[in-house]
């Protein structure tokens, strides 16, 4: 009889789970159930992400242990400053869990501390006893990932290897049909709106990839030995997306510029482009060898410029200039993916180049987490001191913390959809304990129990959309059985427990509002703010010939502008996929894709604007032209200004307001142009000039686009007061 | 007299029930008011919701449970 995928998964954590309870009762070490969660946190799809997640939760508790016994020895008498420090210590652990390095590492350091200064405080331990606590967790968590570790790797093993391998291969066929939508919108073949559907499935699928490759590298001998060639292509492949979404941004000309006439190599060369492609991906499926790139030049045809005005001009070049830019980095791509399949140890160097770190000091999201999971563990610490006999008692501090690190990782997260997961595990947690339990009475018995709930919960759960109700599940069942050797049978212990979490939801749902609405319609609107602030100062800003911000304070200002304009996008994604249709009239699944992806557009123009505002021009240029591009940049600025404020305005509006500076800089130059010799104007600064211009362009096109897309949502509404 | 509820032979204490009782009836009447759009009328309704089930709960209580 086959089993299937899940069901070997669900049996092998089962498995891992019973081994753990049994070799910690056999051992004789108190507080089994931190081993079972230790199986239940780790038991992951593949090896690889099993074992990278295992190293990281062990890695926490270590940090969360030493974390734990130094507030202890600090401040246990002093129950004010140990809020305080306490308070410091999991503020900072949930601020780096923001970060992209070792979030569950951060995560696992506040629980784990939270976890010993609440036991010890409850129990009131000595300093002893404390120290013994601290070391029993560890010991546990070690049990309980280790057993798992040896169980995913001698018990149908699977992994990351090949479903890397199909995920890279996925990628590189989904960048090649996003490319393919890209030149037929182009080349006037189809609508732009027919590229949407590919950059989603190519989001997905790199977002797959990045998290495939981090398990590969640590399961995959071949991917171990050529992590650093991975890594480049992981880059090539970011580039290459961020690339396509730009030349799709710029498709809104295609009409205009009538491209197959003025380019006659764009159809060769979106061939050559898709032959590269789809050699990438054969490379990725079974290693063939591939062919040479062929050079395909795009040169403008020499009358192709007659007949367009000098935006339209400044349009072809800034196309051909991203055309060139996916040129260079569809060759890397095949030379990089070659090196790997020939196992080649230099890394090229990357040809084009690459977007600026966004790393900042700062991320506002990352301190609303902090300042919401504070104000939800310090209420519980208030209701524990304050309140006679609380159910839970100091676990409900406990529970707080472990819930609000789950909310700040998912801060879309409404509590309500967290009431169905945990009354259904307090349930059947509940009824093992009291229906079946006391009626065992050897460990075959309680293993067969464990094995049962356990085995229930995973392949019930087994989809990803479940993980969080797989988790409560087993999470609930190993703190209300509370498995011991000398088991008791507490009728109030249960029933506590199961009281404090309605609590600990009605405390989350409150604190849910400290210090931003939850509601996605109002984040929103949030972020679409900072957005719009970030696009105005960047605006304003601009820097001129290569020169970057003297002062400290300045430069810290645009590297964090410069984030905001990188990832608040991706987070406008993350929220929209909450939305109500019903709170936010218009809202419909599609628009708030159109939506997201015009931003997107936008911030792509944006950086593009940055990089061309960077390079050198022209001294006669910048002394009639410049007032004007001022003007312009003025003009941008206010109206970014003006979208912070009301993020729909009419698009004739912005069309009418845009278009008054557009036609007045024609007009100078076309004067300025008329009168410049061949001495004072250079082919490379008529160029820059060009591509300055084509992105001026650019970023006006999508303000318009941005208009359109965002007047199909009613944003009066999303204002509105509502019951969350 | 407050009466205490009996669940298969476990008691629950009146305040508990009205409590309950209170959450259920405010979660029903935040839902009404959102469907009929009068939620914008409150300047905050998170603390508006929170209001409402402390009046419901203790209405419940007086009236109905006489805790």
């Amino acid at each position: 009889m086959a089993v299937s995928t899940t069901s070997k998964e669900a049996i092998k954590t089962a498995l891992a789970t019973v081994i753990a309870y049994g070799l910690a009762l056999q051992l004789n070490w108190d507080k089994p159930k931190w081993a079972a969660l230790a199986v239940a946190m780790v038991s992951l799809a593949t090896i690889g992400q099993s074992l990278n997640k295992a190293a990281m939760r062990m890695l926490g508790t270590l940090v969360g242990m030493a974390a734990a016994l130094a507030l202890i020895a600090c401040c246990a008498q002093l129950r004010w400053l140990f809020m305080l420090l306490f308070g410091v210590w999991l503020g900072y652990c949930v601020y780096m869990m923001g970060g992209a390095k070792h979030p569950y590492t951060w995560q696992m350091s506040g629980l784990v501390a939270t976890i010993i200064c609440m036991e010890a405080g409850g129990a009131g331990l000595s300093s002893r006893e404390v120290f013994n606590l601290a070391v029993l967790r560890g010991q546990e968590t070690g049990l309980g990932v280790l057993v798992y570790c040896l169980i995913a790797v001698f018990l149908w093993p699977s992994g990351s290897g090949a479903q890397f391998n199909a995920a890279a291969a996925g990628l590189a066929g989904a960048q090649r049909r996003l490319a393919g939508a890209c030149f037929k919108a182009l080349e006037g073949a189809a609508q732009v709106g027919a590229v949407g559907a590919p950059q989603r499935e190519e989001s997905r699928l790199k977002a797959r990839f990045d998290e495939l490759l981090t398990a590969a590298e640590t399961d995959d001998y071949a991917v171990a030995e050529q992590r650093s060639q991975w890594r480049h292509y992981q880059r090539l492949a970011t580039q290459l997306g961020e690339a396509l979404a730009r030349l799709r941004a710029g498709s809104g000309d295609a009409p205009f510029l009538h491209l197959t006439r003025t380019l006659p190599a764009l159809p060769a060369f979106a061939a050559e482009l898709d032959a590269r492609l789809a050699q990438a991906e054969r490379l990725l499926e079974n290693g063939t060898p591939a062919r040479g790139a062929t050079t395909i030049a795009l040169v403008a045809r020499p009358s192709a410029h007659s007949g367009l005005s000098h935006f339209h001009r400044a349009a072809l070049a800034v196309t051909q200039s991203r055309l060139q830019d996916l040129d260079r980095l569809t060759r890397d791509i095949l030379a990089c993916l070659w090196s790997i399949k020939h196992h080649a140890a230099s890394v090229l160097p990357l040809s084009v180049a690459p977007s600026p770190s966004t790393s900042t000091p700062i991320d506002p999201d990352r301190a609303v987490s902090v300042v919401r999971l504070l104000a939800l563990v310090w209420l519980a610490f208030m209701a524990l001191i304050y309140v006679d006999d609380l159910p839970g008692g100091n676990a409900v501090v406990t529970m707080s913390c472990a819930l609000g690190l789950v909310l700040a990782t998912n801060p879309q997260l409404p509590i309500r959809r967290l009431v169905a997961p945990v009354t259904l595990s307090v349930i059947v947690a509940c009824g093992c304990y009291f229906l079946i339990m006391p009626r065992l009475s050897g460990f075959a018995g309680l293993a067969s129990l464990i094995f049962a709930v356990t085995f229930a919960f995973c392949r019930l759960c087994a989809a990803p959309q479940h993980a969080m109700g797989r988790a409560t599940g087993l999470a609930m069942f190993a703190l209300i059985t509370a498995i011991e050797n000398r088991q008791s049978y507490s009728f109030s212990q249960a029933v506590n427990i199961a009281m404090a979490w309605p609590l600990v939801l009605l405390l989350a749902a409150v604190t849910a509002h400290i210090p931003v609405s939850p509601l996605p319609e109002k984040a929103l609107l949030r972020l679409l703010r900072r957005y719009f602030c970030s696009c105005a100062y960047l605006t304003s800003h601009l820097p001129r010939g290569g020169r970057s911000p003297i002062r400290r304070w300045r430069r810290w200002q645009w590297a964090f502008h410069r984030h905001e304009l990188a990832t608040l996008p991706g987070k406008l994604r993350g929220w929209s996929a909450f939305v109500d249709p019903a709170a936010l009239p218009g809202a419909t699944p599609p628009a708030l894709q159109a939506w997201v992806g015009s931003v997107q557009a936008l911030s792509g123009c944006m950086g593009e604007l940055l990089r061309e505002y960077d390079k050198p021009q022209a001294a006669l240029l910048l002394s009639a032209l410049g007032a004007d591009v001022n003007a312009w940049r003025i003009a941008v600025q206010r109206r970014f200004g003006e979208l912070a404020e009301c993020p729909a305005p009419p698009p004739r509006q912005v069309r009418d307001s845009l278009a008054a500076h557009t036609e007045h800089l024609e007009k100078h130059i076309e004067a300025t142009l008329r009168q410049a010799t061949v001495d004072q104007l250079s082919a490379l600064e008529r160029e820059n000039f060009y591509c300055l211009l084509g992105a001026c362009r650019a970023v006006s096109q999508a303000l318009l686009d941005y208009a359109a897309c965002a007047a199909a949502i009613d944003w009066a509404r999303a204002r509105e007061g509502r019951f969350a | 007299m407050p009466r205490e509820f009996a669940i298969g032979g476990v008691y629950l204490p009146p305040l508990l029930v009205a409590a309950c009782l209170g959450v259920c009836a405010a979660l029903v009447t935040a839902r009404l008011l959102n469907r009929y759009r009068l939620s914008r009328v409150f300047f905050y309704p998170p603390l508006a919701l929170l209001s409402l089930m402390i009046i419901y709960s203790l209405l419940i209580g007086t009236f109905i449970i006489k805790t």
